[in-house]
């Protein structure tokens, strides 16, 4: 089993969840929260809800990667494996969550093109995120 | 220092010794039938309080905590308020655009002129200045026809508006003296006037010169005449002993029209402003509200700030579900009726969300003001029923969704395959059973047998009631096998429902079926 299949396996495992769903979800609220508001807010408040909506989308799915975790493990992973299933994982939220950061970085750009560029990745990752959710490809014992 | 050290040493010997006392006292000499009657008799508020305990405890209820005290401050501190403009028809004459500015206390003039000025300068072709103050303490003037409450001082212009002549200080209604006669009190000249031209007096439009002391309904309630004294402001203000230029209402005359938002910004510039009226030419009159009322971008941003909350907080509950799940199973198992799981998450949802919510918007009140407050309410509140919805469906099961429980019998009969069993013994084993059953206080328990064949009758008070119980029969035969008949009567003389009425009956059963099995299994 190579770094690849499991970069695979975390992909198509995290998509089956609901936590990736939430987290697009939270990523496009987040982004609106930030046009919306202004700059009256503290920043840090801002910057720390990517935080919590990461948290809660691991918290959503906490059950799935666990028993994830075992499984790999029983058909032979090592740890290397493991810390590649995790950092898969670690990325897909980060690379979800940059709109919100760069929105509340750059909240003085467009306002419609930070609000068109959200709902276009929003829809496309929840299309992606159905249709591997639909094939359903992803059994351990395939690996 | 070393006190110190001492000082903890001592502490945590004491609790180290407590606590072994404690651990001492719960495994030495207390039977186990003891300790879990002590454990059922547990009040249902104490029961609560030790799950809600347990369930705070995770980390996922700690950080779901933080992300709502987090979430709440962002609508409160982007809050923003706004004043609101209330139209109504002004039935006096006006002319041109004015504004009248009642203040709630006696103002400096200068400080008041100069904040309108900065705004609106440029549009202000005059302005009028005027003192209204009800008096604490009465005046008592020989001329007057009763003991002065009020005090007004109004410009020359006005005065003579009003009496038509500026000779004198100002007028008041006389006690025996003629109107249009002069009286003199203590240096100052009064005129005498009819109290029907005092009531009559108006500022501008329909505001009345006297000032409105109450409403009935829309109808301003004014003092009566004869207790208002009218001054010129300056001779007003030292018989008030003021020692600097005050006002309590000035009326500015405008050149043109002045946007209302424009006219908005004088009120975050002034304090203490009681109303404030911008007259138009065509009879209308705006009225500003000095309560501020939060913009609908404000409620924008707690709505938003709401979802995510709610999407966050419901994904993070959803992770505690299967915990909250098996804690009711097993509270289930000792008498939680099938809503227990309800109110559980009703109680973690207030404690964790709407008790947060509401402690964190005292908070902000205190630090933002109202409109943050009320903002953070919105969320508090939204979050809270969203939350509270989701996790409640979530959590129960599709047959409890559709109502559809399974019958609980009251009748059971167990068959033992084994003959060598001796009856007297399985007897006493049922009777022990029936005794030692913690979710009743036994009242009565007799039983007969004879040879093959015996009959135990129990009388069970449910303690989870104070009015009702159950009759427990149990009939025993012995041939080549032991069948144990078990029939239960639920009995009360208060109004329990039917829930209640399962429970008893399968705590009672469960107990004795349950007993006899393991018993023979032993055996």
């Amino acid at each position: 089993m190579g770094i690849q299949g499991i970069v695979s396996i975390a992909i198509k495992q995290l998509a089956r969840g609901s936590g990736l769903q939430i987290a697009l979800l939270t990523s496009l609220v987040i982004t609106l929260l930030t046009l919306v508001v202004g700059e009256a807010p503290p920043r840090i408040l801002l910057l720390s809800l990517p935080v919590f909506s990461v948290l809660s989308a691991i918290f959503t799915d906490v059950h799935n990667i666990r028993s994830s975790f075992y499984a790999l493990i029983l058909v032979g992973a090592t740890i290397r494996h493991v810390i590649a299933y995790s950092a898969t994982i670690a990325l897909m939220y980060v690379a979800i969550y940059v709109l919100p950061l760069a929105a509340i970085r750059f909240f003085t750009l467009p306002e419609y093109c930070l609000l068109a560029l959200s709902l276009f990745t929003a829809v496309v990752a929840l299309l992606i995120t159905y249709y591997l959710h639909a094939r359903s490809v992803f059994t351990l014992v395939t690996v | 220092m070393w006190l110190l050290f001492v000082v903890v040493y001592a502490a945590v010997a004491l609790i180290a010794l407590l606590g072994v006392i404690k651990y001492t006292r719960i495994e030495v000499g207390h039977r186990r039938k003891y300790a879990l009657r002590v454990r059922t008799s547990m009040s249902r508020f104490l029961l609560l309080t030790k799950v809600l305990k347990l369930l705070l405890t995770k980390p996922a209820s700690a950080l779901a905590i933080i992300a709502l005290v987090i979430i709440i401050l962002i609508p409160a501190t982007a809050a923003s308020y706004s004043y609101v403009w209330v139209t109504s028809k002004v039935r006096g004459p006006v002319e041109g655009y004015a504004i009248h500015i009642e203040f709630s206390e006696v103002v400096k003039r200068d400080e008041a002129i100069n904040a309108i000025m900065k705004h609106i300068g440029s549009f202000v072709q005059s302005y009028s200045s005027y003192l209204r103050v009800v008096l604490e303490e009465p005046l008592n003037l020989s001329a007057a026809q009763d003991l002065i409450y009020v005090v007004v001082g109004v410009d020359e212009k006005l005065l003579k508006e009003l009496i038509g002549r500026t000779d004198v200080s100002g007028c008041v209604v006389c006690r025996d003296t003629i109107q249009g006669v002069l009286a003199e009190e203590k240096g100052v000249k009064l005129l005498c006037v009819s109290p029907s031209k005092l009531a009559s007096a108006t500022l501008i439009g329909d505001e009345p010169l006297l000032p409105v002391q109450a409403y009935v309904g829309v109808k301003p309630v004014l003092p009566p005449p004869k207790n208002v004294l009218i001054l010129k402001r300056g001779e007003a203000l030292q018989l008030l002993n003021v020692t600097y230029d005050g006002i309590s209402d000035i009326v500015i005359i405008l050149s043109s029209y002045i946007p209302p938002n424009t006219i908005s910004s004088i009120i975050s510039e002034l304090s203490g402003i009681k109303s404030l009226r911008y007259y138009l030419t065509n009879g209308t009159v705006l009225m500003y509200s000095t309560i501020p009322l939060p913009t609908e971008r404000s409620i924008i941003v707690a709505l938003i700030a709401s979802l995510l909350a709610s999407i966050i907080i419901v994904s993070i509950y959803t992770s505690l579900l299967p915990e909250i799940k098996l804690l009711y199973d097993r509270l289930a198992i000792q008498g939680m009726p099938p809503w227990g799981i309800t109110l559980i998450i009703a109680i973690l949802t207030s404690t964790t969300i709407l008790g947060v919510g509401v402690v964190e918007t005292g908070i902000i009140y205190g630090i933002y003001g109202g409109v943050s407050a009320f903002t953070s309410l919105i969320t508090s509140a939204i979050v809270w029923v969203s939350a509270f919805s989701y996790l409640n469906k979530k959590s129960k099961p599709k047959s409890l969704l559709t109502d559809v429980y399974t019958p609980v019998t009251k009748r059971y009969d167990l068959v033992v395959k084994d003959a060598e069993i001796d009856v007297n013994e399985l007897v006493d084993t049922i009777c022990e059973l029936i005794r030692s059953n913690e979710f009743f206080i036994v009242d009565e328990v007799s039983a007969r047998s004879q040879d093959s064949i015996a009959y135990i009758h129990a009388r069970l008070h449910y303690t989870e009631t104070w009015g009702s119980g159950i009759d427990l029969n149990v009939a025993i035969s012995k041939n080549s096998e032991v069948l144990v008949s078990i029939s239960v009567t639920p009995w009360g003389i208060e109004e329990i429902s039917e829930a209640v009425v399962q429970n008893m009956i399968s705590l009672a059963v469960s107990r004795v079926v349950g007993g006899i099995r393991s018993w023979v299994y032993k055996a």
